[in-house]
C-alpha cells in the first residue's frame, strides 16, 4: 500500500554535508537514516609520524568553526603526554580564546543556521538590515577577541605546545575586555530572542555528558554522564566508537548507550550565575531539560554567561610571556575539553618527539546516534503530516543539535 | 551579480572566513545576490556569475559536483589551500591516497591562496571583478612582508620557517605572531627550493625536518626536494 520516502539529499544550514532518509510504509515508520556522505579526511592517519610541535596547527584544520577547540585540545593532550607544566596565565589566555570562539560559534549557529526556521525565512541575510547589523556587530566582536589572543580568528596561529608563540600582553586583555563589554547589551538582546521561541517538544534523550567540576569550565574537568563520572585519561573504559555502513562518520556510545553532548548537556550538569541566571529566571526557564531542541536556549544562555566570565578573566589577566617547557619527548596523553558543540577528545602517543598514535573523537560524532534516535522518536509521532512538514520538523531537530559534519569525518583508522 | 559559495571536502574554514567579511558582507549583499551558499541557505540556485569553491573533491560525486559548478558559473574562484592543492589533507598523497586541488579537474579563473584565504585579498578580487580590472596574486615571498613589518627572523631562533618560499599576501601573520610560516599559501612563482633548502641546512636543520616542513602544504615540491637532497 502507501509507501512514502522522504529524502533530504544535502541538509542545508548545517556545517558539512549530511543526508536524511525516512521510509514510511502503511503508516508505519520503517527507517530513519542519518548518513554522512562527506568524504573522509584521514586526519589521525597523517598526524602519525609528524612532530608533536605541528599537532595543534594540524588539528585546527579539522574544523573551521571549532578550530580553537581543536587547537587547544590537541595542545593540552600533547602537554599531558609529555608532562609539560603549563603556566596559569597560558590557561587564562586559552580560556579567553575558547570563550570568544564559543560565542562566535553559538552566534553562527543560532542566528544564521537555526533562526531562519523559526521566523519563516530562507536565510538570515534576508532579515532586516538593523537586526543583521546587530548580529554582525557581536559576531565581529567575538572574532576580534579570538584574533587578539590567537593572531587570527579562523585558525589562530600562535597556539603551541606549552603556551603561545608570542607574548600576550595586559593590553591585549584590555582590548579583549572592552570588546566584550561593548557587545554585552546586544548579546543579551540576541540571547533573549532564543529564550522565547516555540520549540518542538522532543524529550527522548536522558543521557547527557559534559565536563563537570567545582567550576563550570570549558577547559578541563571530570567527565560526567547521566550514570558515570570519570577522568579524561580513563575514557577508553567508558567511550566506544563503532563504524556503520551508511555513514562515513563513526557512532559513539558510553557503555553501550547513546548520549548527547553540547550546551544543553553542560547546563544540565553545571550551575550558571550572573546575568544569564537572571535571564533564565525572568523567562521561567529551568535546567535540567531533556528537550533536545532546548540546545538553542542553552547556547543563548551560555553566550551571556561566558561573556561575563570572559570579562572577569580579562580583568585579572596580567600578561603572559611564559611557556611550559618540554623536557621529555615520549609519552601518552588524553585531553577532553568542551568545544562549542560538546566534548572533544584528543589522544596521542608520542615517541622520540613523533606522533605514533592519534585518536580524535568529536562532539558531532558523539551526537549522531542520539540525533538519529531522536529523529525516529519524533517522526513516529507526526507520521500523519505531509512530507514537507515532516521534512521541516526533522530539519529543525537536526539543526538544534548544531552538527558539525566536517569534524565528524576527520576519521582515520583506515584499514 | 549572482554569487555562490560552494564547499567540497574540507574544514569549511574558508566559508566561515567568507561570513567573517563582517560589515562588508552587508555592502556585498546590496551589490551582489548570494544565490547559493548551503551553509546558510535552504533554497540554493544555479547558475551563478561567480562561484567560490573551497575544499577538494574526495570522491566521484564531488568531482561531478565540481564540474556542475564549473558548467554553471562564469567565473570560478579557488578559495583556500584545500581547493588549491588539497591543503593539509593533501598530505595523504604520501600514503598512497590521491588528494588533488580543483585545478586538476576544472579550469580555475582566480586563486585565493591561504588556509584560510585572506579577507583583504577576497575584497580586492571582488572589486577587480566588479570594476573589470585585472586581479593579480602577489608574487613575492612572505619574508618580504616580515621585512616590512619589522619581524625578527625566526630562522635565527632556530625555528624552521617556510616564509622564504611561501607566497606573500597574508601580511606575514604567522611570523608576526612568533609562529613559523608553514607556507599555507603555497609557493610563489619565483620559488627556488634548492637555495631555500641550502639556507635551512646551513641554519642547522636536518634533511628530515626540511622534508616534513614541505610535506605540510607544499606537496608538489617534495619529490624535487628529496631528489635534490639525495644528489647534492
Ligand atoms: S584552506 Fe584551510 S581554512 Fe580553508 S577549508 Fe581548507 S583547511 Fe579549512
Ligand atoms: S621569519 Fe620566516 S618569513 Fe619571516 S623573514 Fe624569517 S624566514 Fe622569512
Ligand atoms: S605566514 Fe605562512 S603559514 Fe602563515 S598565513 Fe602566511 S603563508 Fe600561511
Amino acid at each position: 500500500m502507501a509507501e512514502r520516502e522522504i529524502n533530504i539529499e544535502d541538509i542545508t544550514k548545517i556545517e558539512g554535508h549530511a543526508n536524511l532518509l525516512i521510509k514510511i510504509e502503511n503508516d508505519e515508520l520503517k527507517e530513519v537514516r542519518l548518513g554522512v556522505h562527506e568524504g573522509k579526511r584521514f586526519f589521525e592517519k597523517f598526524m602519525v609520524g609528524r612532530s608533536y610541535k605541528k599537532i595543534p596547527e594540524m588539528a585546527g584544520r579539522i574544523c573551521g568553526i571549532c578550530t580553537v577547540a581543536h587547537e587547544i585540545a590537541a595542545a593540552r593532550a600533547v602537554e599531558n603526554a609529555l608532562s609539560v607544566k603549563v603556566p596559569e596565565c597560558v590557561e587564562m589566555a586559552r580560556n579567553m580564546m575558547l570563550i570568544s570562539s564559543h560565542i562566535q560559534s553559538h552566534l553562527l549557529h543560532l542566528c544564521f543556521l537555526a533562526l531562519p526556521d523559526y521566523v519563516g525565512k530562507d536565510n538570515s541575510l534576508e532579515m532586516d538590515v538593523e537586526t543583521l547589523k546587530k548580529i554582525y556587530k557581536v559576531k565581529e566582536a567575538a572574532n576580534r577577541m579570538t584574533e587578539i589572543i590567537g593572531g587570527r580568528a579562523v585558525h589562530p596561529c600562535d597556539v603551541v605546545v606549552g603556551g603561545f608563540s608570542r607574548e600576550i600582553g595586559r593590553e591585549d586583555a584590555e582590548r579583549y575586555g572592552k570588546l566584550i563589554k561593548e557587545a554585552m547589551p546586544i548579546l543579551e538582546e540576541i540571547a533573549s530572542v532564543f529564550l522565547t521561541l516555540d520549540y518542538p517538544d522532543i524529550r527522548r534523550q536522558n543521557n547527557f555528558a559534559s565536563l563537570y567540576g567545582d567550576e563550570f569550565s570549558l577547559y578541563r574537568g571530570m567527565i560526567k554522564t547521566s550514570k558515570y563520572v570519570f577522568e579524561e585519561g580513563e575514557y577508553e573504559k567508558y567511550i566506544e566508537e563503532r563504524s556503520i555502513d551508511y555513514s562515513n562518520a563513526n557512532r559513539v556510545f558510553v557503555r553501550g548507550e547513546d548520549f548527547m553532548v553540547g550546551a544543553l548537556a553542560r547546563l544540565n550538569f553545571n550551575e550558571i550565575d550572573g546575568r544569564a541566571k537572571e535571564m533564565m529566571n525572568e523567562h521561567g526557564i529551568k535546567f535540567p531539560s531533556n528537550n533536545s531542541c532546548h540546545m538553542n536556549i542553552a547556547q543563548a544562555l551560555e553566550m551571556v554567561y561566558f561573556a561575563e566570565k570572559a570579562m572577569e578573566i580579562a580583568d585579572e589577566f596580567n600578561g603572559c610571556s611564559e611557556r611550559g617547557e618540554v623536557k621529555n619527548e615520549n609519552g601518552e596523553g588524553v585531553a577532553i575539553i568542551e568545544a562549542p558543540r560538546g566534548l572533544l577528545l584528543h589522544h596521542y602517543v608520542i615517541e622520540k618527539g613523533k606522533v605514533r598514535y592519534a585518536n580524535i573523537i568529536t562532539p558531532t560524532a558523539m551526537n549522531l546516534e542520539s540525533m538519529e534516535r531522536d529523529l525516529r522518536w519524533h517522526v513516529e509521532k507526526i507520521l500523519n503530516r505531509d512530507d514537507e512538514e515532516i521534512k521541516k520538523e526533522a530539519e529543525k531537530l537536526i539543526r538544534a543539535y548544531d552538527p558539525c559534519i566536517s569534524c565528524s569525518v576527520h576519521v582515520a583508522r583506515v584499514v | 551579480m549572482k554569487i555562490g559559495v560552494f564547499s567540497l571536502t574540507c574544514c569549511e574554514g574558508c566559508s566561515v572566513q567568507f561570513l567573517n567579511i563582517e560589515s562588508d558582507i552587508l555592502k556585498l549583499v546590496e551589490k551582489f545576490d548570494i544565490k547559493n551558499f548551503r551553509l546558510i541557505k535552504e533554497r540554493n540556485e544555479m547558475p551563478v556569475d561567480i562561484a567560490f569553491v573551497e575544499g577538494f573533491p574526495s570522491n566521484d560525486e564531488e568531482v561531478e559536483k565540481l564540474s556542475y559548478i564549473r558548467e554553471n558559473s562564469k567565473i570560478l574562484v579557488s578559495m583556500g589551500a584545500c581547493a588549491s592543492n588539497a591543503g593539509i589533507p593533501g598530505m595523504v598523497n604520501y600514503a598512497g591516497k590521491k588528494a588533488k586541488g580543483i585545478k586538476e579537474y576544472v579550469d580555475v579563473d582566480y586563486f585565493l591562496y591561504g588556509c584560510p584565504f585572506s579577507i583583504d585579498e577576497l575584497m580586492e578580487l571582488i572589486s577587480c571583478i566588479f570594476h573589470g580590472k585585472e586581479f593579480r596574486n602577489k608574487n613575492q615571498n612572505v619574508c618580504s612582508e616580515c621585512y616590512l613589518r619589522g619581524v625578527d627572523c625566526l630562522l635565527d631562533k632556530h625555528i624552521l620557517c617556510m616564509g622564504g618560499v611561501a607566497r606573500a599576501g597574508c601580511n606575514a601573520v604567522c611570523p608576526y605572531n612568533g609562529h613559523e610560516c608553514s607556507a599555507c599559501r603555497g609557493g610563489y612563482e619565483g620559488i627556488d627550493i634548492k637555495s631555500h633548502a641550502r639556507l635551512l641546512l646551513s641554519k642547522g636543520f636536518s634533511e628530515e625536518e626540511i622534508i616534513d616542513a614541505y610535506e605540510m602544504y607544499m606537496h608538489e615540491y617534495v619529490e624535487e626536494l628529496k631528489k635534490w637532497l639525495k644528489e647534492r
